[in-house]
């Protein structure tokens, strides 16, 4: 009885669509920087990690090892606890720790990571032979990681970010809560807060298109590129 | 260091490849222990050797896939040190074609864009890595896969293209390191006529490892055998074959003959 009289699931659409489509707009940049500059971050990451690997073509076990215990440290921490651990350094570096610009930092940080790690995973099907195949012809360091490691392995690159994608829509729905703003801020505020189960369900149901559109966009190209 | 490599090739015009003491290490094992000799200028050569005898490894230090750890390798007019960088082998390494028994084909790219990879880096422009890739394809009877990607090929087929793809930049060295070994008998046979085809065609210098003397005695003119990484006997197939002067040669030619025997 309670909750029936708690609960609203009256919406006033005139209302609340600025809001949402302000809140979709605020998902979707906070997504696209992350991803951009996470994604290209984390592609040289990734990148740099092959490349020290044993036997690779830049080998530096140590450096390896540094780099692989600060991913490691990083990427099991649950990403809602992540953001408020490094608040002062989202501070020093964005000046501020609340709205989107100061959610993006931090969702940066993780995509890199996440990104350095799926990608080197990607790198590592390469055959080594294959590689040694192109140092035979005398092609160079730079010449085999975009000639061979990139073009060998781009299918399973492009489904990655399309994984990424998901994973930081997530996170930017997590980074709402601490006030980041976007549809992940608007579903708890509004939806969850207000007990109005129509907006929360709006906003999984806006998600769910976003995640479907990036999905199916990436699995038509990584099929083009595929088709071999 | 110019005038000791005059020497060296006037010691003798037809030497292409020259070991001197070479020798490498990886950690404490002598994968390839201070080994001396020549191979000629058109040769078929074989190295046959049991499995971690060190063929690959000194086969690889021609082209320097692997870094020397001591000793000299003059190839054509290049000298290999264990100074000699990477990055300098450009060069050296246009001029030395190899193939391997996996084949280590470019899965994302067709037959043709395979053959055209070494031109590319080569600095070859389009119209003329064209009609080079087309001649190659027909040279190994691929003209009609051109189109086609890699995994769509049988292993013989894809032994044809990693042959064409190192032949693309006219080597003066053809590397094999166990070419025919992932392949059936048949297919071995047809690869093997290709190769002899290469050598007589382009007067391409090949260089075979392989663990099978059927191999070496098909299309070997000379012959290395190599154990713990270093060459117990050398000399001209035929010879070799008749008068074997090492226990691992004896045994080699023995186990050719009981299959060639078809009794055990
Ligand atoms: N990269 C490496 N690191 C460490 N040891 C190596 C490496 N490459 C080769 N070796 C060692 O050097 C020795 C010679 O190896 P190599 O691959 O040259 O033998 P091979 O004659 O080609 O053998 P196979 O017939 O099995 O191919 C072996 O003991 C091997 O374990
Ligand atoms: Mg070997």
């Amino acid at each position: 009885m309670e909750y029936e009289l708690l609960a609203n699931n009256y919406v006033n659409w005139e209302k609340t669509w600025p809001f949402l489509t302000e809140a979709v707009q605020e998902t979707l940049t906070m997504v696209s920087e992350t991803l951009v500059v996470g994604g290209i971050l984390g592609l040289l990451l990734g990148i740099t990690l092959w490349s020290l690997r044993k036997g690779s073509i830049l080998q530096n076990t140590v450096l390896y090892q540094i780099l692989n215990f600060v991913i490691n440290f990083i990427r099991p921490i649950p990403f809602i606890i992540f953001l408020t651990a490094v608040q002062p350094i989202t501070i020093a570096v964005v000046g501020t720790s609340i709205g989107t610009t100061a959610a993006t930092f931090p969702m940066i940080v993780f995509c890199t990571v996440a990104t350095a790690r799926l990608v080197e995973q990607a790198l590592i099907t390469v055959p080594s032979g294959v590689i040694e195949a192109a140092t035979a012809m005398g092609a160079s360091k730079l010449r085999i990681i975009f000639d061979v490691l990139l073009s060998e392995t781009l299918a399973p690159l492009i489904l990655s970010y399309a994984f990424l994608f998901v994973a930081v829509i997530d996170m930017s729905a997590m980074a709402g809560t601490i006030g980041g703003g976007g549809l992940g801020n608007y579903a708890i505020v509004y939806g969850y807060q207000k007990f109005n189960i129509t907006i929360t369900w709006v906003c999984v149901g806006i998600i769910i298109v976003i995640v479907q559109i990036a999905q199916l966009l990436a699995n038509f190209f990584a099929k083009k590129v595929l088709s071999r | 260091m110019s005038s000791q490599l005059d020497n060296a090739r006037s010691e003798n015009h037809e030497v292409l490849i020259r070991f001197d003491d070479v020798s490498k290490v990886f950690g404490d094992v002598n994968a390839v222990d201070g080994i001396s000799f020549s191979i000629l200028q058109g040769e078929i050569f074989g190295i046959i050797g049991r499995s971690g005898a060190g063929k690959s490894t000194l086969v690889r230090l021609i082209n320097a896939l692997e870094k020397l750890s001591g000793g000299e390798i003059y190839v054509d007019d290049v000298k290999i040190t264990s100074k000699t960088r990477s990055s300098d082998l450009k060069q050296l390494r246009t001029n030395i074609g190899m193939i391997f028994q996996s084949f280590n084909l470019f899965g994302s790219r067709t037959v043709f864009k395979n053959v055209e990879y070494p031109l590319k880096l080569a600095g070859v422009d389009k119209a003329q890595r064209r009609t080079r890739v087309l001649e190659l394809l027909d040279f190994v009877g691929l003209a009609e896969k051109a189109d086609v990607y890699p995994s769509k090929l049988s292993g013989g087929q894809k032994q044809r293209v990693g042959i064409a793809r190192a032949l693309a930049t006219n080597p003066k060295i053809l590397l094999a390191d166990e070419a025919t070994s992932a392949l059936d008998p048949e297919t071995t046979l047809d690869i093997l006529k290709l190769l002899k085809k290469v050598n007589v065609e382009f007067k391409t210098t090949i260089v075979v490892i392989t663990h099978t003397m059927s191999v070496v005695k098909l299309i070997c003119d000379k012959v290395a055998v190599m154990n713990d990484g270093k060459v117990v006997e050398i000399g001209e197939t035929s010879k070799v074959f008749e008068n074997p002067q090492h226990e691992v040669t004896k045994n080699f030619i023995s186990t050719l003959r009981t299959l060639e025997s078809g009794k055990l």
